[in-house]
């Protein structure tokens, strides 16, 4: 027996803008603050660095710990890059930008076992090359799907906690009525 | 926040004619003191005894004041306006306390790069003056006042990036911010980023600490910079990642 379906009444009204400012106001934020703890989009740990470059960020003085930071310039520039709100549904983009960071000369990593010439290579070299490092959006691309020996750490997104987060956060900004 | 991927590449062209004002400098400096050595007139650095250092003073002023300073802030400030602008999108699509905090972000900018020229002038002054007293020869004194130039671009070139990169965590928290008043959001902010030998006392106090926003108002990061938009200060890696409370 077929099945009648009707409709009536009007679709429930929402506010598409605000629910776009707040993805835009909270997302690239959870984004940052779980990839400082070292925690990918699946919840995982991110990969660890290599010996290698852990040696070498260890000679430099820099902190060791994997958040794929070190000048800051990448996660200084994830931000909502665009905002399409509509009626049916909203997209905001949340991306890097397409600047790049000075780029940075780090100690060749056997050097740390051996300070007098830890201490020579840094009075002679600066810690900036000069040069420009490649795009923040090529970079994240990079991070975030691996590359070469380098392998993907996944970080531009959420973990599903951080997504019921985020839906309970809409849900109590009263976006619908 | 439309056309904030165009942020980047135009800090990009700031840096690459700061380089270009780096070379033309240098080599102007440079042509000027080889017309000083080799001519017998006033302020000639044979007769550099004689004659005070205002007179080679001056012309190494007039250098960088018609190439330097005035170009220099016209290109980094033009163009940092022009990146910041490209983060945040255009006056309009801004409350104006945004708007204002931006301006403040560029004309500090514009100001260490002034900074960062006018300093060079006197070291220059004084590289010229240590050189003839020491009686160096022209080739040395030339990459005396190079290194100078290029010391000044430096510094130049970390105000921009300091503003572009502050311009990028002011975009963040200004969204954040607007939609706490708009949305009634309960956001706070966590100080993240590296702690190691390098991190300065500053953000060693705050880091992985979590505050609101009246409390980062109040903070000081002892470099007269706002702490919500450069953190602790120039190149500053760290960031305010806006978190639910």
């Amino acid at each position: 027996m077929p099945v009648k379906v009707t409709t009536s009444g009007q679709p429930p009204r929402w506010d598409p803008q605000k629910a776009a400012r707040i993805i835009a106001a909270l997302v690239p934020g959870m984004i940052l603050e779980r990839t400082d703890r070292g925690v990918d989009m699946n919840g995982k740990a991110l990969a660890p660095y290599s010996p290698s470059y852990r040696a070498a960020l260890a000679a430099a003085g820099e902190d060791i710990k994997v958040d794929l930071r070190l000048t800051g310039g990448l996660m200084n520039s994830i931000k909502a890059r665009g905002i399409d709100a509509r009626p049916d549904g909203v997209t905001v983009t949340i991306a890097p930008d397409a600047g790049t960071s000075p780029e940075v000369a780090l100690p060749p990593p056997w050097i740390s076992s051996d300070p007098e010439a830890l201490a020579h290579w840094k009075s002679t070299h600066g810690r900036r090359t000069g040069k420009r490092g490649p795009s923040h959006n090529v970079v994240g691309y990079w991070l975030h799907h691996g590359k070469g020996k380098a392998p993907p750490r996944p970080f531009m997104g959420l973990t599903p906690e951080q997504r019921q987060k985020l839906v309970a956060a809409l849900a109590k900004a009263g976006l619908f009525g | 926040m439309a056309g904030a991927d165009k942020a980047g590449p135009v800090a990009d062209r700031a840096i690459k004619d700061l380089e270009a004002l780096r070379t033309s400098l240098t080599r102007s400096l440079s042509q000027l003191l080889l017309r000083l050595d080799t001519e017998d007139g006033t302020d000639s650095l044979k007769r550099r005894q004689a004659q005070t250092q205002a007179a080679v003073y001056r012309q190494v002023v007039r250098v960088l004041e018609e190439q330097g300073v005035r170009k220099a802030q016209t290109v980094a400030g033009e163009r940092a306006a022009q990146a910041v602008e490209a983060v945040v999108g255009k006056a309009g699509d801004l409350p104006t306390d945004v708007r204002d905090e931006l301006d403040r972000i560029v004309k500090g900018q514009n100001d260490e790069v002034a900074k960062a020229f006018g300093e060079a002038a006197d070291d220059i002054r004084r590289a010229i003056n240590a050189g003839t007293t020491n009686g160096q020869s022209l080739a040395a004194l030339t990459n005396a006042v190079a290194e100078r130039v290029g010391v000044a671009v430096t510094k130049a070139q970390s105000a921009v990036d300091s503003a572009v990169m502050g311009a990028g965590r002011h975009a963040v928290v200004s969204v954040a911010r607007q939609s706490a008043k708009t949305d009634g959001l309960d956001i706070k902010y966590k100080y993240i980023g590296p702690l190691d030998v390098k991190t300065r006392p500053f953000c060693r106090k705050v880091i992985n600490k979590t505050f609101t926003e009246k409390q980062i108002e109040k903070m000081d990061n002892g470099q007269g910079l706002d702490v919500f938009t450069f953190c602790g200060g120039y190149n500053c890696r760290h960031s305010w990642a806006p978190v639910l409370d």
